[in-house]
């Protein structure tokens, strides 16, 4: 564990920064680039960058779900219900992450981050909308206004079955990673369930803060949440995800795809490669 | 009630906890940056964390209350299993499990 220096201070909050603004464009909360940060770069052990990570995600969620622009993406029903299965992936995770060997843990996930990021790239030109605005979308489903075409967008929900189900994958992640459970929920929402990048972003992010309490507090009650590091962290995060924000209505959609999908792949690399090296 | 009036008020609400928990953070930061020994930045940077972890309840709040309103029973279900998901979190932190 490094000494917690100034300087330590305003590198963490440089990092919460970039995490932030990344984290709100992509809606994966950001903790996927503060965990090798703080692990593999600064040396702190897992479950502290873990619990960190978990403060930011938080943090980014609730700058997200404060927003305008994102009120007008957020489908909060659909964003809810998706949450039951989450917040006990949150807890399943939590609980398991002590019994669980890390080296295990880090295959798993640089697995499941690689195949998201092959389906990502597969389907780039794919749009997942109803452009017929008659259409009715649905209990679940949703319309906006999408800048980029200049026009409304309609979508229904398809496979809930799967977007429960992998809520559920996201929680444990979020749980036993502390990375916020969009980096599964939205590819798959977007891919699997018809819900148009942008909806799916926006209603993860606003939504994993939800996700990430189902652990929180048992990382924060276990004493792996320390609070100077935490409050740099989620300063950076706050102010980058504003930044993020400004940027997210002003990518077309195939760029946000090709930027989440190379996330993916560098996050599933980083981490095949700790467990190798144990 | 509308949906828009409940996105409206979970927005304000948002911002408000948003805005109280970044300035504990900020001053509490500050105060430990000036001396590192002193328990009131300890003790701001905690209250600031908690509120941090307090705010995603509150929105989940909130959207029952508004639900209770309108009536929407299947969606007020929805909430209240995530509030008791949460309750359970909060209740094995406590236990350190």
């Amino acid at each position: 564990m490094p000494e917690i220096s100034v300087t330590l201070l305003f590198v963490i909050l440089a990092a919460g920064a970039v995490a932030g603004c990344l984290g709100a464009m992509l809606g994966i909360g950001g903790g996927v680039f503060l965990i090798p940060l703080l692990n593999v770069g600064l040396g702190f052990p897992m479950r502290t960058a873990s619990g960190i990570s978990l403060m930011t995600v938080i943090a980014t969620s609730n700058a997200v779900a404060a927003s305008a622009d994102s009120r007008k993406l957020l489908n909060l029903r659909l964003g809810m219900l998706l949450q039951i299965p989450a917040v006990a992936g949150g807890i399943i995770g939590a609980l398991l992450v002590r019994r669980l060997p890390v080296g295990t843990l880090y295959v798993i996930f640089a697995a499941i981050t690689a195949v998201i990021a092959v389906v990502m790239i597969g389907r780039l030109d794919r749009r997942n909308v109803i452009l017929d605005t008659s259409v009715e979308p649905g209990t679940l489903g949703g319309r906006f206004f999408e800048g980029e075409s200049g026009r409304e967008v309609v979508y229904r929900v398809r496979r809930l079955g799967t977007g429960l189900g992998v809520s559920f994958a996201g929680g444990i992640v979020s749980g036993l990673f502390g990375i916020g459970g969009g980096i599964l929920q939205v590819p798959a929402l977007n891919a699997w369930c018809g819900i148009p990048m942008r909806a799916a972003a926006a209603t993860t992010a606003a939504m994993i803060g939800v996700t990430a309490l189902g652990s929180a507090p048992i990382y924060y009650m276990r004493g792996h949440v320390i609070a100077p590091l935490a409050a740099a962290g989620v300063m950076g995060v706050l102010l980058g995800s504003r930044a993020g924000l400004w940027f997210s209505p002003r990518t077309n959609a195939k760029g946000l795809k090709m930027l989440m999908a190379g996330v993916l792949a560098a996050v599933s690399l980083i981490y095949l490669y700790r467990s190798v090296v144990g | 009630m509308s949906a828009r009036s409940l996105e409206t008020r979970f927005a304000w609400m948002g911002v408000a906890a948003v805005t109280v928990s970044a300035a504990a953070l900020i001053a509490g930061l500050g105060l430990h940056l000036a001396n590192p020994d002193t328990s009131f930045s300890k003790t701001l940077l905690q209250c600031g964390l908690v509120l941090l972890m307090a705010t995603p309840v509150l929105r989940v709040l909130i959207s029952t209350a508004e639900r209770v309103r309108s009536r929407d029973w299947i969606f007020v279900a929805v909430t209240a299993a995530v509030l008791l998901e949460l309750a359970l979190s909060g209740w094995l932190a406590s236990q350190r499990l």
